[in-house]
């Protein structure tokens, strides 16, 4: 008949005394280096800033008035074209003569809720406002376009501004303050410009 | 206040890296060798980053695209994810620091329907973001070729007239049709834009793997999902539609119509038009089928 007998050694570590109190320095070393570098470099994602006054087109805005906002800035480089060209800005008939939307009256049109477009100009700025459009739910739009020098060249400024109720008329004053005092907010694009500095990040 | 567009004087600034001699302009996309052609004419010469017959979402660089990337004297690139491989080209060919121009930088962009978090980086599947892109490209190249910006300015204000005149004839044809009815999934988050322009929505992006054929446990995933949708119509992709649409509209009853992505096929300056051509014809006959009868 075998027996076994269990035999139990405990083998102590030399240095008994530190090891734990060093494996725990080493860890939270980790951590802090790890999170410092995280400070440093990590990758942040990028938030737009959209002011209180402002909408974002890319999040804040429903279908068709998304719609109509990336065809008005479109729009801009054709509006800037014509009126180099007569040297006048051009009218809401001219844009529709050459099929530029959202002036022009087609299935794309009658699908937004045919908006009437008016418009009207000053020394150095034009505005188009669309109102009156048919859909639930559907405001006001202004496309504002002002000549500016900036530096040693002319730029042309550009904004486009949404209001959630239709308006009885055009506003009186296309001024910022009046504006946003009168409950329009203007939009901003996300561009590809924004999506690549968020992409490189 | 954003500056949207700087008058025509503001070129001025353009450096003139060529001195005057003639550019290579190199393309990751089909509609962007189009877009190019269209612009500079004969003034300059185009050459496609990769052969045509590949796919652009998931391509693997091959050797004779580092060679060909060298001798690109500027690139109009997407930027915003669809050729994230002609930057590994560029890289790997020694040629990382050749002049981009990101046809999509003033583009204001859409999500994915259905995605908010996902941007939609077919801009070029639309004329409306066509036309952006194109004014854009055409600043760009007058920059870095200063003597032929005043033609790049005016050949592309023509182009993008055509693109508007396409748009027109189809828009004007889709006026007398109600779309009270059309309910639409596409197989491909690429054709958000270009429903947007004509005023109509996605319901739902059913998407198995773009451009590969599913699996058949993925195709009884996305017979599930068309039911469960409730749409009347579905696009599938030009070049996989075949044997794969007709077992869907067997299976579910849905009309299925098919748009290109216009990535597949030659180089040439007409292309980009005759694929948007053959996507408008697809919606108009998509939008006739669900049209209350009278």
């Amino acid at each position: 008949m075998n027996i076994s007998v269990a035999i139990t050694q405990t083998v102590s570590p030399a240095n008994k005394r530190w090891e734990s109190f060093l494996l725990i320095a080493a860890l939270l070393l980790l951590v802090m280096l790890t999170g410092s570098y995280a400070m440093l470099f990590g990758r942040e994602d990028r938030q737009q800033v959209i002011l209180d006054w402002q909408l974002s087109a890319y999040s804040d805005l429903q279908d068709t008035d998304q719609a109509i906002y990336n065809e008005l800035l479109v729009a801009v480089n054709e509006i800037t074209f014509m009126q180099q060209d007569s040297l006048d800005w051009p009218s809401v008939d001219d844009l529709r003569e050459n099929w530029l939307p959202p002036f022009y009256q087609d299935s794309s049109w009658i699908n937004r809720g045919s908006v009437n477009w008016q418009f009207s100009s000053g020394e150095d700025r034009a505005v188009y406002f669309g109102n009156q459009g048919q859909l639930e739910t559907q405001g006001a739009y202004l496309l504002i376009l002002n000549n500016e020098f900036v530096g040693t060249g002319e730029v042309l400024v550009a904004s486009v501004w949404w209001h959630p109720q239709r308006m009885t008329g055009l506003p009186h004053s296309t001024e910022d303050s009046s504006l946003i005092l009168a409950g329009w907010k203007e939009v901003v694009p996300y561009q590809g410009l924004d999506e690549r500095e968020r992409l490189s990040d | 206040m954003v500056v949207l567009a700087l008058s025509f004087s503001s070129l001025s600034i353009a450096q003139d890296f060529k001195n005057g001699e003639r550019m290579t302009i190199g393309v990751t996309l089909h509609p962007y060798y189009s877009f190019v052609a269209n612009i500079v004419g004969d003034l300059a010469d185009i050459e496609p980053l990769i052969g045509a017959g590949y796919n652009p979402h998931n391509y693997n660089p091959l050797p004779e695209d580092l060679v060909r990337a060298r001798s690109m004297d500027v690139i109009v690139v997407n930027g915003i994810g669809h050729d994230e491989w002609a930057f590994e080209i560029l890289q790997a060919s020694g040629a990382g620091d050749t002049p981009l121009i990101y046809a999509n930088n003033s583009v204001s962009l859409i999500p994915v329907a259905g995605n908010d978090e996902a941007v939609n980086a077919h801009t070029f599947i639309s004329t409306v973001t066509a036309i952006q892109q194109i004014y854009e490209i055409a600043r760009e190249l007058g920059r870095y070729d200063p003597d032929n910006a005043q033609a790049y300015a005016r050949n592309g204000r023509a182009y993008a007239t055509s693109l508007r005149r396409l748009k027109a004839e189809y828009s004007q044809q889709f006026s007398d049709l109600d779309t009270s009815n059309f309910r639409a999934a596409t197989m491909h988050g690429a054709y958000g834009y270009l429903l947007q322009e004509f005023g109509l929505q996605i319901s739902a992006v059913i998407e198995p793997r773009h451009g590969v054929e599913p699996t058949a446990r993925q195709l009884a995933q996305t017979i599930e999902a068309i039911r469960a949708a409730n749409v009347n119509v579905l696009f599938a992709e030009k070049f996989f539609a075949g044997q794969l649409a007709e077992t869907i509209q067997a299976e579910t009853g849905v009309e299925v119509y098919s748009f290109s992505h216009i990535s597949e096929g030659d180089y040439t300056p007409e292309f980009y038009e005759s694929e948007m051509r053959f996507n408008l014809d697809s919606l108009k006959a998509a939008v006739e089928s669900t049209a209350p009868s009278l």
